[in-house]
């Protein structure tokens, strides 16, 4: 009897699911492959052709992927000694800088961007500051709306696996003779390992797929998301959905979706290896 | 040679902060402006303030995304906390398949579930509009409202809910007396975390609101085709504000308490 009433209690959760995270994601499946015309459904392979054959799409999707790692290194770059900084700061200070870091956060993002914008354009006070050379309209322009938009995303879960890390093992390391490169690389570094990769993902699946960023800061190139919102949105016809468009939602979430398993993997990978790459 | 690195640190965060800020300080300077323009600023005045009582699309957007997310956290919130429950009794295995597809939408990218939404209502002839854009706010909260109550369920102890049947309490009451206060935690804020994330969101909502129910971001992404008034400058200085006082409060009042404790 509690049995069936326990399952009674899990059905409606189970269509919940259903509905509305499997089928929705099944339908870009769907329209991948079939045409709703007025005359009725057709099946066909020939979206899926194009989205993986056509110049543009292809050139497209190699943009955003260009844009995203480059995002992400530079985020890497400047985030990881950021987080470090703040994990060796008194409570105090951290706990401000930590505040003044997700406060932009609240900010719409369409806004902070955009106001980004206005200091790299025509009148902007950086281009001015540049002797006149404005960055709107380039590819730095993209690579610095996305870093200004994800950089806390990746400092965060960085700062996080720093502050797990006991206070012992370093003063062990330091006892045994490292200096402090040997502490670094032989402690902190292989113990930050999974904030790095979570702290990647987080900036680098949003900057493949944007398309507001590039709107706003070059609006002369085609990434991969600003293609989707051209099909779905700015050119979508009356009478139903653009299929090319379905085709590219598709390849991009089979993308996401690998981006995500080999994150996964490499997180996964490192939690048996522990820390004792030195 | 410490004082030196200690230097370094400092000019290190700071470039960093300036880097985050500079666009929302002269996003804020600028909301002052009594000139028209973004590039040049002709003196202080709260003209743009005073212009956001007549901007009729951007105070309708503001109370759509007002209501959109209160209605949509209080929803997820429900069903979240309820999905937190059942999962919590699956057996191991069935436990990391649910949580794993209940919390794609959390790991997958915005447009992506976006379009998946979009296409979902196309095929099933929902027209786009309050209805769509609510179920798909509900829809990326759950995982969220779930993952913050799963951690107390999973902290509760069995005995004292056990006790309470033992003293008589009907099931429905040693849940309220006994269960409810110790998930509490969690499930507000599971809440919270999903009023903001609506409040926030853009892309989700880009696709699935239509072209008749506008959020603030739908909004505000419109207005960039051309240039944006600068009553937006001083909406966002406002909302701003308002967050930085919430933070504000919600950071220190707990320490303030515990002064006065001591």
């Amino acid at each position: 009897m509690t049995r069936v009433t326990n399952i009674l209690k899990r059905i409606p959760l189970y269509i919940w699911i259903l509905m509305f995270t499997i089928i929705p994601l099944l339908m870009i499946l769907v329209y991948a492959v079939f045409e709703f015309r007025p005359d009725g459904v057709h099946f066909t392979l020939v979206h899926l052709k194009n989205a993986v054959t056509e110049p543009l799409y292809i050139q497209s999707l190699l943009r955003s992927l260009k844009y995203a790692l480059i995002s992400t290194l530079v985020c890497l770059a400047l985030g990881y000694p950021l987080a470090y900084i703040l994990s060796r700061m008194n409570d105090k200070m951290r706990s401000f800088l930590s505040m003044l870091l997700l406060l932009p956060m609240w900010m719409n993002f369409i806004i902070r961007t955009y106001a980004m914008l206005s200091l790299i354009d025509e009148e902007g006070i950086i281009t001015k500051l540049l002797g006149g050379f404005m960055l709107k309209g380039t590819d730095s322009a993209i690579i610095i709306g996305m870093v200004y938009n994800f950089l806390p995303f990746l400092v965060l879960p960085i700062y996080t696996s720093m502050m797990k890390i006991d206070k012992n093992l370093i003063e062990a390391a330091q006892d045994l003779g490292g200096n402090s490169l040997h502490v670094f690389t032989g402690v902190v570094l292989p113990l930050t390992v999974p904030g790095i990769v979570s702290g990647i993902t987080m900036v680098f699946v949003p900057c493949v797929t944007t398309f507001v960023i590039p709107q706003l800061m070059n609006n002369n190139v085609w990434t991969i998301g600003k293609l989707i919102e051209y099909k779905f949105i700015s050119n979508a016809s009356a009478d139903g959905v653009d299929p090319d468009g379905g085709a590219l939602s598709f390849i991009l979430m089979i993308l996401v979706f690998i981006s995500m398993s080999i994150f996964n993997l490499i997180d996964k990978d490192d939690e048996s290896a522990g820390g004792y790459t030195l | 040679m410490k004082d030196r690195s200690l230097v370094f640190k400092i000019i290190y965060v700071a470039l960093i902060m300036i880097f985050l800020y500079a666009p929302i300080v002269v996003l804020i300077l600028f909301s002052f402006n009594s000139g028209n323009t973004r590039a040049v600023f002709s003196g202080f005045s709260l003209v743009h303030y005073k212009e956001l009582g007549d901007q009729a699309d951007l105070l309708s957007a503001l109370r759509n995304t007002l209501i959109v997310a209160l209605i949509a956290s209080v929803i997820s919130t429900l069903i979240g906390t309820y999905a937190a429950f059942v999962i919590s009794k699956l057996s191991p295995f069935k436990k990391s398949a649910v949580l794993k597809t209940l919390n794609i939408p959390m790991l997958n990218a915005d447009i992506v579930t976006g379009i998946s939404l979009l296409l979902f209502f196309v095929f099933i002839s929902i027209p786009l509009g309050f209805v769509t854009l609510l179920i798909a706010h509900v829809m990326f909260n759950v995982p969220y409202v779930t993952m913050s109550v799963l951690p107390k369920i999973r902290q509760l102890n069995k005995s004292t809910y056990e006790a309470a049947l033992d003293l008589g309490a009907s099931p429905a009451l040693a849940f309220r007396k006994v269960i409810f206060p110790e998930i509490l935690p969690g499930v507000i804020s599971g809440a919270l975390l999903a009023f903001t994330l609506s409040l926030d969101d853009f892309i989700i909502s880009y696709f699935t609101s239509g072209s008749d129910f506008m959020t603030l971001s739908v909004c505000i992404n419109s207005m960039t085709k051309k240039t944006i008034p600068l009553a937006v400058n001083a909406l966002s200085t406002l909302l701003f504000i308002g967050v930085f006082v919430i933070l504000l409060i919600v950071n220190f009042r707990p320490a303030a308490k515990k002064k006065k404790v001591a």
